[in-house]
């Protein structure tokens, strides 16, 4: 789903670290496009429900993630386009990908340090 | 609860966020909170409540910050002059024996802010005047003030009602002197150059 845009020449690293919510709404999206209640329901339920936006939350962070060229408006699921009432869908350009992916570098430089100073958790301990 | 009540009680809440944030998104985010109300009301009515309040609190919190975001340097500075003013009042208030002396901060304070900026006027006056009763409120809650006359609680949150007729005269008052002084401008600036300037 990524898609050439003109944030080709943009450089992600004054946006990292990324919220939790724009990292969420990101991640949701990698695996394509999605309305806003799509968008919710991911990002719900791969953080395990530990991330639950509200409409308000998640379109403010959508209106962020629009100026900041990481996302884009698309035209949604042709098969079904027919039919659909008009509502709006996103997905991610190729800066929004190449923003996150910088983020999970970051998150896995993060993680082998505390994994070299011990600190990680053991996979039986919850994570709240 | 009435899904119809609920998604019309969202809609007016939504009047919280600025217009052009609204134009773009009121409507597909009644359609979002609509979709997770309906999936709510399938689980039950704990789960409906749950997510109305969570909704709710969200809606809050998010409106504030996109009030913030749209805000231009002159609304910031008049939004934190205002709340000076409220905050001076309620100093005064919690100093001062008589209550005139109060409303006379908050009078003169909306005054000069709606001299200020008119069109704002409301937004300073209504800003002057709920630090009042919130910290009155906030101060009978954590024991720092006396029992008031009455019902504590809305003896305090009564305390709104001069506050905002002080403050609403205020501000209506600049802006009538604000208006008088544009009209006295343009009478006799305009005579002032009714003969040949230098350049001409």
């Amino acid at each position: 789903m990524m898609t050439k845009d003109s944030a080709d020449d943009l450089d992600p690293a004054p946006l990292l670290p990324l919220t939790p919510a724009v990292f969420g709404i990101l991640m949701a999206l990698a695996d394509g496009e999605k309305h806003g209640y799509g968008i919710m329901k991911a990002v719900a339920a791969d953080t395990e429900e530990t991330l639950q936006m509200g409409p308000g939350t998640l379109y403010g962070t959508l209106d962020r993630m629009l100026r900041a060229k990481l996302i884009v408006e698309s035209e949604g699921p042709r098969e079904t386009s027919a039919h659909r009432e008009r509502r709006r869908y996103y997905r991610a350009t190729d800066f929004g990908q190449r923003v996150v992916r910088a983020e999970v570098r970051r998150l896995e430089q993060a993680v082998a340090l505390a994994r070299r100073k011990k600190l990680t958790l053991r996979p039986s301990l919850p994570l709240r | 609860m009435s899904l119809g009540l609920a998604q019309r009680f969202y809609r007016i809440g939504l009047q919280a966020y600025p217009r052009c944030f609204r134009a773009h998104y009121a409507e597909e985010m009644l359609r979002v909170f609509a979709e997770g109300l309906h999936e709510a009301r399938n689980e039950g009515f704990r789960q409906t409540v749950r997510y109305c309040a969570k909704a709710s609190a969200d809606l809050v919190r998010s409106a504030m910050r996109e009030r913030m975001a749209a805000m231009d340097g002159k609304s910031g500075l008049l939004s934190l002059a205002a709340m000076a003013c409220g905050w001076y009042a309620t100093y005064v208030d919690f100093h001062a024996t008589e209550v005139q002396a109060t409303l006379l901060v908050i009078l003169l304070g909306s005054f000069l802010l709606g001299s200020l900026a008119p069109k704002r006027a409301w937004r300073s006056a209504l800003l002057a005047a709920v630090w009042l009763p919130t910290v009155q409120v906030i101060a009978f809650a954590m024991r720092h003030a006396g029992p008031g006359p009455g019902h504590p609680y809305w003896s305090r949150i009564m305390i709104l009602l001069p506050t905002l007729a002080a403050s609403l005269l205020g501000a209506c008052g600049g802006v009538l002197f604000r208006l008088i002084c544009r009209e006295f401008a343009e009478t006799f600036g305009s005579d002032t150059h009714k003969g040949p300037t230098l350049k001409a």
